[in-house]
């Protein structure tokens, strides 16, 4: 009865042809006292991590697999008997998606299909077994007998006689009787082994039903229309081996040879034989002494004196590093660090890396944690069981793809790949998809999504579907209601993570298989990030960050003045720039830019570096949920006193003024008051994740209760610490280094900002889209800074924004709307060879397209040929429309007979057709009108007293209704004095949200607020100003 | 294409918000409510036309249904009726043939009507308006006329009439030269480069020579120049009436009820009727078109003694046919196409029996399916399904299909298996493993001999009918072969065929 394994199971990773997460198949398996089971997903590895690990487990012997897709038709089974069996398997599913027939560019074949002609697998069949079943059938109805023997033939060959079985299975339909005696009768003629199976889709009988929704969601259809293409009956779940050997009863030699396969399978993915490469060192030179050599050079350039703490820090990382054989891992991130550095390519570590004090002397961060007394161990340790983690931040765009392509060419296509991002089916998505198939109609199953919410969480979909008007007793909505939850979770697709890659000391493709990715010249692993993590295989995080590619320009502007700007030697504690941050002039300024950041800033007042991290980490739905933000101002202001929940904790909290405000001093506090080791520690703060279930969740806040007690600590303060830790690390809480590494970057961004905001507003014109301001916002606070700031011009623009030689920001060509970069940049490079002096001789000389011309000629970007914007026009529409042959004849240039722009209509002009003007604010064309109506200038607000009834009006450039701010809406209005605040409460949110959502400027009344030097209005009366505003561009949207 | 020279009076009948017009034609108790109507479902639904009072409230085409609702919260905001659209259009070019035989008209634009030759009817142009207008107004429709010498003069004079306005003969296009430029119909790029160039009225653009025209605007440009000069680019192409008149109405909500349905067929019989009386016409066959919720059309022939144009005859035939027949889903339009035939004074015969009415195939299947229920007539088609035998009954193809011949599937051998419908209900003793070993019960008794199966089939679970089945084919001792199959969830045995 024992006898029967079962070789061949898919997995909802199959993507959309099996119906159960590879943990459910375990669990069912364990259930049914079976000692081992095969995971064979089609054309893929991608379950495998997962089941390997559930496997390990449930005390089940994992065997492993794939099914693999042949050109020809029909599929094989392939199990892994080997390492060499596994490599092989990695190289032909690598060779199946990275199909030579498909051009580049062509439509991808679907995701997780592959196609491999049979002579491609030559020489690859050592390790594996072979299951053919579907494949000969494939065979017979191609081609008969004769295909049948010669496909044979070739899989004898290749796997040899003791790698190949035919399969036969058994699963009560009509036809698999005549296919199985077919079988049975091939594999005696031809002396095969006959295995016994069940071509598993799902674990149990019920979710045959998810089976066929995922088979017509592939195929694009209703239940309703599915017919034959749907499964006969439910049969190919996972049965016990009693009921297979009944099934079988009448070949009992196919249920035996099950276990003699599986015992030939004896390869486990702790066999996996990955290694980071090595980098390649001097000769005579170690790994670990160069990195030795390099971190006390590092050290000695960081830490002017190096002090003894430093020294000790430094060498206590080391040997750690050299204990668990990691020194290549940071020799190969400070490589590309090295690069980066090489090329001007701004670079910082970010992350728990900038807790350790190696990155820091390799340049790898640019954080002191000996200075800020960061814990090295949240980032690594021989205790913790965790491979280290490096997230570089680059500039985005195309500086970023620079970086990720040096590291293929260093390490070559075949060693390194970017790791998937599996996407999962969430509440939404499900029910969509669920509702399409069963055909409930869209308009239903719209009022039904507007019933969910909008984020994770578990909704209660029976009650939403009663307030969208469902009936839930109806046939189709109750299958609804109980098909959609169980999509929850089960993989999607395979998406790209964005920027983590994986690097391999061999051949990548021998290790997990690789795909092409869908962005050309991007290569991805079957397996995501934390399967990765899980199956100690190292990634470096290469992130785009379009804060540094501004400060990347701002450095190149300055540079050309003959200045200098280096992150690493910026004057620390400037004056100015502390001044700045704490008038919350902070438009632009990474990270602290938003309304609530800036709310926040006047009150927090930052004095030093370390105020700075507190501001980042402050904001942010953990604190904020935990109710930490406003203790913590109250403290810091002095109207409240300093407290620890216990004495013990002082040591931990002192510096954030008793207000745990940090992941590391969670951990701390874990370990100090509940007798938590690093290890314990740590699998608390992964427990107590967003993505673990709940009763997980819960289980450890009972232990960390348990521990707080033990160590004396009960009562109200042992609640308040368990609830801090649910709300860091359940909603998201920033470690202290990582909060480090980006106050850097607010301290340089907010230093450049205050000292040369014309650099500033440029680089952040060029690095845009970035942050929450449109461009017009960024050029009008430039203004309001002093900065003379000019329109785009044929005769002094390039394609970016520049700061002229007076200081004064000359827009760029890019923000001529219709304007090719490439024409953009030809007409910048032309101009070199001298001026354009008309425009004929602009058109001759460069090639621009009839809306181009019309396009400069409306923005006035050709006032210095000596033309009025309508001037400009009415030639450059000639010019547009002339024929090639024609184009050399200088045109004679008559008289315009157009009326010229006014400035309404200048203005009107640049903001539609560049989204910027660098004239007038268009609120300036309605002040006289405004100050009849008594509303106040932005500029004005400082005269009123709190609660005195003011009206304010401006273009609404922020409209924020964030999750955490319990239903109050934040609005920023632009006049052309300044910025106006304004709040609307949830009770009032209802009457007027149209209007406030749908208006691109508002005249608002209401009650003027003021707190420590905070000033905003709390909106009651709202009026939109469209219409005397006809024709200028629109607001932005929520954040 | 050159501008048409011919400058023909033309006059335009132009109604406002059409839409609006049309829904107020369709249920006159509208009429002076705010009334906008919109297209789209859910957050997606825009207002497309909007009636004066709405338009007053500031409810304008293209925003949303919830801005509209925010801005005049008395607002009646309505779906677009396509049908009500199509009834209002022909009942307008009715109106205006009943002036002209030259008559022409777009599925969405105006009415235009030739006036050569109404000059000796109508002592002036205006009077000529008015009376159009009258017209029109008895028709339930609110309408500008516009007289000029040209399609687009005419046009743009109803465009802008409050309610009638007559250009003079050769003053096009002075007239027309203060009039916005977003009036004519021209390719948006071209609109948006005058726009650009400051051309933003008619005469603007006229008063730039064409060959500058040309140069910057191109052929289109030169083109939008002759519109902006009054020129008509193609002359008017004068239409024939169809034959067949309809009458269709959207309704605002899904009827589940008869009474309200003939409520709404009432007044769609009253319309018919008055444009057919207006014709001279009379009815031979009527088909009732239904639109069902969520989707498909049920359609009726309605066919009474005699033609004629009565109203209250196709009412009470519509009764009886829905009494007999109701709707299975909720109605969302309603339509009614006439056969038209001209009125023939006569009288009928006292001793004769009258027309005899065609005895036609579809109208016996319709009796039939009257009388047997819906779904109970019509042509067997194999179903994709797993279970073995399915069907379903189809209507039958029309006799145009009917020639093309029927394919057998597969055009092989059939097997060679008679089905019993339906199933005879058989008593199987089993074996421990669930097999049938004995039937002792049926039309069929014996010792299983040989037995094929199972095959289990499960289909449709999704569906009312979910059922578990587990066929054999059997084999009795010294009896018939027999297809047997066992409803597991009743624990039933039923045989469904024999073979041989």
């Amino acid at each position: 009865m024992k006898d029967y394994v079962e070789l061949r199971c898919r997995s909802a990773f199959s993507f959309l042809r099996g119906a159960s997460a590879p943990e459910d198949l375990v669990t069912r398996a364990a259930r049914l006292e079976m000692d081992a089971l095969a995971l064979c997903d089609c054309d893929g590895v991608y379950g495998l991590p997962r089941f390997h690990f559930a496997a390990r487990q449930a005390g089940l012997r994992p065997l492993l697999g794939a099914e693999l897709s042949l050109a020809e038709g029909g599929s094989l089974v392939l199990l892994v008997r080997s390492r060499r069996g596994w490599h092989n398997l990695c190289r032909l599913l690598t060779a199946g998606h990275c199909r030579p027939d498909v051009p580049a560019g062509a439509r991808r074949p679907p995701q997780g299909r592959a196609r491999l002609a049979l002579e491609r697998l030559a020489g690859r069949g050592d390790g594996l077994v072979c299951l053919a079943g579907s494949a000969l059938l494939q065979a017979r109805r191609a081609g008969g007998p004769e295909r049948v023997q010669h496909l044979l033939g070739s899989l004898r060959a290749l796997f040899g006689p003791e790698g190949l079985w035919i399969e036969v299975c058994r699963c009560l339909d009509r036809a698999g009787a005549e296919r199985n005696r077919f079988l049975a009768d091939l594999a005696a003629a031809a002396g095969v082994g006959l295995v016994a199976s069940n071509d598993v889709r799902y674990g149990r009988r019920r979710e045959r039903r998810l089976l066929d929704v995922f088979t017509c969601l592939q195929r694009r259809l209703r239940l309703d229309e599915a017919g034959r293409l749907l499964e006969g009956n439910a049969e190919r779940h996972l049965k016990s081996p009693q009921r297979m050997a009944e099934l079988f009863a009448a070949l009992p030699e196919a249920v035996a040879n099950t276990r003699r396969v599986a015992e030939l399978c004896e390869f486990s993915l702790d066999d996996l034989d990955y290694r980071f490469p090595d980098f390649a060192t001097p000769p005579g030179e170690s790994q670990v002494g160069l990195l030795r050599r390099l971190v006390w050079r590092g050290a000695a350039r960081r830490y002017r004196p190096l002090g003894s703490r430093q020294r000790r820090q430094l060498a206590h990382e080391l040997a750690v590093i050299e204990r668990l054989g990691l020194a290549g891992y940071f020799l190969v991130v400070w490589d590309i660090c090295r690069f980066c550095r090489e090329q001007g390519i701004m670079v910082q570590g970010r992350g728990s890396a900038a807790n350790s004090a190696v990155c820091y002397c390799l340049g790898i961060t640019a954080v002191d944690p000996v200075g800020m007394d960061l814990l090295f161990e949240r980032f690594l340790s021989a205790e913790r069981g965790q491979w280290p983690d490096i997230d570089l931040d680059l500039p985005s765009g195309e500086r970023r793809e620079r970086v990720i392509q040096y590291v293929w060419q260093r390490y070559g296509r075949q060693r390194a790949a970017m790791t998937a991002n599996v996407i999962t089916y969430r509440w939404r998505s499900a029910v969509r998809q669920v509702g399409k198939v069963l055909g409930l109609p869209e308009e239903y199953l719209a009022r039904l999504l507007q019933q969910l919410p909008g984020s994770d969480g578990e909704p209660d979909l029976a009650g939403a579907a009663v307030r969208a008007g469902l009936d839930p007793g109806e046939r189709r909505v109750r299958w609804l209601l109980q098909l959609a939850p169980r999509l929850q979770h089960l993989p999607r697709h395979l998406g790209q993570h964005s920027g983590g890659m994986v690097l391999c000391a061999g051949r990548l493709d021998e290790v997990v298989p690789i795909e092409p990715a869908s962005m050309a010249g991007r290569t991805v692993i079957q397996w995501d990030k934390d399967d990765c993590g899980d199956l100690g295989i190292l990634k470096v995080d290469l992130l785009g960050l379009g804060m540094l590619r501004a400060l990347e320009q701002a450095r190149w502007m300055l540079r050309q003045r003959g200045q200098r700007f280096d992150l690493a030697h910026l004057p620390a504690g400037d004056p100015r720039t502390y001044e700045l941050l704490r008038r919350a002039d902070t438009i632009g300024v990474f990270q602290v830019e938003s309304r609530a950041q800036m709310n926040i800033l006047p009150r927090l007042r930052p004095r030093c570096f370390y105020d700075l991290v507190v501001q980042v980490a402050i904001i942010r739905p953990g604190p904020i949920v935990g109710r930490k933000v406003h203790p913590y101002l109250e403290r810091r202001a002095g109207r409240q006193p300093v407290t620890y929940p216990h004495p013990a904790l002082e040591p931990i909290l002192k510096r954030t003024l008793g207000i745990p405000l940090f992941q590391e001093q969670s951990m701390r506090i874990a370990m100090t008051a509940a007798g938590y080791s690093l290890r314990q520690a740590e699998q608390l703060r992964r427990a107590m994740g967003h993505r673990r279930s709940p009763e997980y969740r819960r289980w450890h806040q009972q232990q960390l209760r348990r521990g707080l007690h033990r160590h004396g600590i009960r009562g109200r303060a042992a609640e308040e610490i368990v609830a801090s830790f649910a709300s860091f690390f359940g909603l998201y809480g920033f470690p202290e280094s990582h909060a480090a590494s980006f106050a850097l970057i607010v301290y340089a961004s907010a230093y450049l900002k205050a000292h040369h905001p014309e650099v500033f507003a440029a680089a952040l014109l060029n690095a845009w889209p970035l942050g929450f301001y449109h461009p017009a916002t960024i050029v009008a606070d430039a203004q309001r800074h002093g900065v003379s700031v000019r329109p785009a011009d044929v005769n002094h623009s390039t394609w970016l924004c520049r700061v002229e030689a007076d200081g004064g920001l000359r827009l760029g060509l890019r923000f001529v709307r219709g304007l090719r970069q490439q024409a953009g940049r030809q007409l910048a490079a032309e101009r070199r060879r001298g001026r354009f002096t008309s425009l004929a001789g602009l058109q001759r000389r460069v090639e621009l397209r009839q809306r181009e011309l019309v396009a400069l000629a409306s923005l006035g970007a050709l006032g210095s040929l000596g033309l009025t914007r309508r001037q400009a026009l009415w030639q450059a529409s000639a010019l547009g429309q002339q024929r090639p042959l024609l184009r050399h004849l200088e045109q004679p240039a008559g008289a315009s007979p157009l009326a010229e722009m006014s400035a309404l209509e200048c203005t009107t002009a640049d903001l539609s057709l560049s989204g910027i003007s660098c004239g007038p604010h268009p609120l300036a064309y309605l002040r006289r009108r405004l100050r009849r109506r008594r509303v106040l200038a932005a500029e004005s607000l400082d005269r009123p007293r709190a609660g005195d009834w003011v009206r304010v009006a401006g273009m609404v450039i922020v409209r924020q209704r964030p999750a955490t701010a319990r239903g109050m809406t934040f609005l920023t209005l632009e006049d052309e004095t300044g910025l106006v605040n304004v709040t609307i409460t949830p009770d009032l949110w209802p009457r007027v949200r149209l209007q406030v959502v749908s208006a691109r400027a508002l005249l608002v009344a209401g009650r003027l607020e003021r707190r420590d030097g905070v000033v905003g209005v709390r909106g009651q009366v709202f009026e939109s100003l469209d219409e005397d505003l006809a024709g200028f561009t629109p607001a932005r949207d929520f954040h | 294409m050159p501008p048409v020279n011919d400058s023909e009076r033309i006059a335009c009948l132009y109604t406002e918000s059409l839409p609006v017009a049309a829904l107020v034609r369709a249920e006159p108790e509208l009429a002076g409510r705010p009334l906008a109507v919109y297209r789209g479902r859910g957050g997606q639904a825009r207002v497309v036309a909007a009636g004066s009072r709405a338009a007053r409230a500031g409810v304008v085409p293209g925003m949303t249904v919830a801005q509209a609702r925010s801005l005049a919260g008395d607002c009646l905001l309505r779906a677009h009726s396509p049908a009500a659209v199509r009834s209002a259009l022909a009942e307008l070019v009715e109106v205006a043939r009943s002036f002209s035989p030259r008559v022409a008209t777009s599925p969405e634009g105006p009415v235009y009507l030739g006036l050569q030759g109404l000059d000796r009817l109508y002592p002036s142009e205006q009077q000529l308006a008015r009376r159009l207008r009258d017209a029109a107004g008895r028709a339930g429709l609110r309408v500008r006329v516009g007289i000029a010498g040209g399609l687009l003069a005419a046009r743009l004079a109803a465009c802008t009439a409050t309610a009638v306005g007559v250009i003079a003969a050769g003053r096009e296009r002075r007239s027309l030269a203060a009039l916005p430029l977003s009036l004519l119909a021209g390719s948006s790029g071209v609109l948006d480069l005058c726009r650009t160039l400051g051309l933003e009225r008619l005469g603007q653009l006229a008063a730039l020579e064409p060959a500058e025209v040309m140069l910057r605007l191109g052929p289109p440009g030169l083109r939008l120049w002759h519109q902006a000069r009054g020129e008509d680019l193609q002359p008017p192409s004068w239409q024939r009436l169809p034959e067949r008149m309809i009458e269709q109405v959207d309704c605002e909500y899904p009827l589940a009820l008869l009474e309200p349905l003939l409520l709404v067929l009432n007044r769609l019989c009253q319309r018919l009727a008055r444009r057919l009386r207006a014709r001279g016409l009379v009815a031979a066959e009527l088909v009732l078109s239904l639109a069902l919720e969520p989707e498909g059309r049920a359609e009726h022939l309605l066919r009474p003694a005699a033609a004629c144009a009565c109203p209250r005859t196709w009412l009470d035939l519509s009764r009886a046919l829905l009494q007999r027949a109701p709707p299975r889903l909720p109605v969302t339009g309603v339509g009614l196409e006439a056969e038209t035939l001209a009125q023939t004074p006569g009288q009928l015969e006292l001793f004769g029996t009258g027309a005899a009415a065609p005895a036609g195939f579809p109208g016996l299947v319709a009796r039939l399916a009257a009388r047997l229920g819906e779904g109970r007539v019509g042509s067997v088609r194999p179903l994709d399904s797993h279970l073995p035998g399915c069907f379903e009954l189809v209507p039958f193809p029309s006799p145009l299909q009917r020639g093309r011949g029927c394919a057998r599937p597969g055009g092989g051998r059939w097997p060679a298996l008679r089905a019993l419908r339906p199933p005879c209900a058989v008593q199987v003793a089993c074996a421990a493993d669930g097999r049938p070993e004995r039937i002792t019960g049926g039309p069929w008794r014996g010792v299983i001999r040989r037995r094929g199966g199972p095959w289990r089939v499960v289909e449709r679970w999704w569906s009312e009918t979910d059922d578990e089945r587990d066929y054999y084919e059997v084999e009795l001792a010294g009896g018939p072969l027999l297809r047997l199959y066992h409803r597991r969830l009743a624990d039933r045995w039923l045989a469904d065929g024999i073979f041989g």
